[in-house]
């Protein structure tokens, strides 16, 4: 029974919806890709 | 190689056999070999992940990437995740659901038995081959740099990795996971803090930044749109993306690490996970590249990293032209190590007079070395002039300080033995459920399908360790085995994305799809100058579209044949 609970429960450990954490992964893309893009344009 | 770094070589690199083999010798059955008995949890499998797609070529070449094109390779991760988050809503969810031990069983589910077998048939060519060449390309580096023997390094690597990964399967591999990627975050680390230090002594950090965007190493973006480069943001994102999804939505070696977790949550958190963190871990990795460029600004680099090739045409027929280039490569560094001194005491880093003289002699230091190269291949015409490779272990063998040398070669011996351990798994994975299980034997007890699983991990084992061994005779040969993933990757990336999204299309019209999609993708690789980015996106959406076109006409030609 505990088994079974562990395999289906889908609740993200953090943040409470995956909604959020996938809104967070794609913010830290773009926030690198803003980075990179001054980074390349200061330095070169 | 001194006592103390064979001593820290040995000694982490045989803790981790000995772990793997300690904490995993008891497994039982066929869901612990094969899933490590869906046990581990979303750290374990982003670590998993992570490992397993860092191979000890990739750590070995990419910082010698940056140091020759610059750091726009990390370009090629921007679709990683979009990627991940595609598969934690689409792929994660029917794998758990179905409970299946590999990616090519669904294919079944969803569509019928060819399906399946055409899935796992192209991965087992593929990933076969790919293994050998895991354990060759970094004993060929390491039998140059350091003159170890390299048939005694295939084999005794090979060797160790058979033996933990036959042992334990699914759990030794997840288990030796986490240890490798410690030692080969912490090699990273070591050699980024390093270098900054070695550099500390000649100038700042920033100016080092500066030196190596002025000479064109800091090009980490480009947003323009050109179809012939390479690596551009365009085809990162899009071709990247598609790529990724292949990668880690239907190859076994990495789907097998999520199928490994103990629910859907904690596949999904590894895949997410690896998503934040992979493309930050690229960019360190090759900006270590760029610093090392600053390095051999100031310490004069080989004109050719290659020791063994350079020491073949020294005592060859062209030993007095290589000299005379040497000594002229020399008095362009020279030159340029000044300008640099000058342009750094005058704070004037970011000056273009001083930007334009150093290009122009990197450019005159590059002619000489296009020239080097001329003569190692008049001298040998079977050499391989691309030393990229070597850039990187040049700098840890000849300036790291003592047990760091021995670190860092540890490190990138984990990263070989982790990618391939995982290959291995999967490959054994894919042989047992998809074929033997489902064509050959389909009574067995799960004690005799748990020795035939451990027979096909030796056997695949064995086979990786032939081909690395003759994989110097076969040099066309490897670059085919790097150029098939993106041969094939888009055409089973359309099967199972036509399998997620789509409910009427049947397994005959797939299958045609999946063989005229990759006909066109093989006409494009011959007959086309389109890069290989892009064969993912071409083979995917014409296995999507071609399916849809003819899913009506074959559908009905079945009903027909049905009413008759």
């Amino acid at each position: 029974m505990h088994d079974k609970k562990n395999r289906t429960d889908d609740s993200p450990p953090l943040f409470g919806s995956w909604k959020i954490i996938y809104s967070l992964v794609i913010i830290e893309l773009i926030i690198l890709i803003t980075l990179f893009f001054i980074l390349t344009k200061v330095f070169s | 190689m001194s006592t103390i770094d064979w001593i820290v070589l040995c000694g982490f690199t045989g803790f981790i056999v000995f772990f793997g083999i300690w904490k995993t010798h008891k497994t039982k059955n066929t869901d612990e070999y094969l899933r490590a008995g869906k046990t581990s949890s979303w750290w374990v499998v982003a670590l998993s992940i992570m490992a397993t797609q860092a191979s000890a070529i990739t750590f070995l070449s990419t910082p010698g990437q940056a140091y020759v094109d610059g750091m726009r390779f990390v370009q090629f991760y921007i679709g990683l995740p979009i990627a991940m988050i595609i598969l934690s809503i689409t792929a994660v969810p029917v794998y758990s659901k179905l409970n299946v031990f590999t990616a090519y069983e669904y294919l079944e589910i969803r569509f019928d038995l060819k399906n399946r077998i055409l899935g796992s048939v192209l991965f087992l060519t593929q990933r076969g081959l790919a293994a050998g060449f895991t354990i060759y390309a970094p004993a060929l580096i390491l039998s140059v740099i350091l003159g170890w023997n390299i048939h005694t390094t295939i084999i005794l690597m090979g060797l160790l990795v058979i033996l933990y990964t036959t042992i334990g399967g699914s759990s030794a591999v997840n288990k030796t996971h986490i240890l490798q990627m410690i030692i080969i975050t912490a090699g990273m680390f070591t050699a980024f803090f390093m270098i900054i230090a070695f550099l500390s002594k000649e100038i700042s950090f920033i100016d080092a930044a500066h030196i190596a965007g002025k000479m064109g190493k800091l090009n980490v973006i480009d947003f323009s749109f050109n179809l012939s480069d390479r690596y551009t943001f365009w085809s990162g994102l899009i071709g990247g993306t598609f790529l990724m999804l292949s990668y880690f939505g239907t190859d076994q070696s990495q789907v097998a690490r999520y199928l490994a977790a103990r629910n859907i949550t904690q596949s999904r958190m590894g895949l997410l996970v690896n998503g934040l963190v992979k493309v930050p871990m690229q960019f360190v990795i090759l900006f270590i590249g760029a610093m090392v460029f600053v390095f051999f600004q100031f310490v004069t680099p080989p004109l050719f990293f290659n020791p063994v090739e350079t020491k073949n045409v020294k005592s060859g027929n062209f030993s007095e032209q290589y000299i005379a280039l040497e000594q002229e490569y020399g008095m362009l560094h020279l030159e340029k190590k000044n300008i640099i001194s000058e342009m750094v005491n005058n704070n004037s880093v970011s000056e273009i007079s001083y930007q334009k003289k150093l290009l122009e002699l990197e450019q005159k230091g590059n002619q000489v070395r296009d020239e080097a190269k001329l003569l190692i291949k008049k001298n040998n015409p079977s050499a391989d002039l691309n030393d990229t490779n070597y850039i990187f272990i040049t700098y840890i063998v000849n300036y790291l300080p003592l047990g760091l040398i021995g670190l860092l070669l540890a490190a990138i011996l984990a990263a070989s033995m982790s990618s391939t351990s995982a290959e291995l798994n999967s490959l054994s994975s894919t042989t047992m459920v998809d074929i033997y299980k489902r064509l050959i034997n389909k009574n067995g007890t799960d004690e005799h399908y748990l020795k035939f699983s451990k027979l096909a991990t030796v056997g695949w084992g064995f086979y990786a360790i032939i081909f690395a061994l003759f994989a110097n005779e076969l040099g066309s040969l490897i670059e085919a085995v790097n150029i098939l993933g993106s041969l094939v990757y888009g055409t089973i990336l359309g099967i199972f994305l036509t399998a997620f999204y789509t409910k009427k299309i049947t397994g005959h019209s797939v299958f045609f799809a999946a063989i005229i999609s990759e006909l066109v993708v093989l006409y494009s690789y011959f007959f086309t100058d389109i890069p290989f980015l892009w064969y993912n996106v071409i083979g995917c959406i014409l296995v999507f579209l071609i399916s849809s076109l003819i899913n009506p006409v074959i559908t009905a030609k079945t009903k027909s044949k049905t009413i008759r």
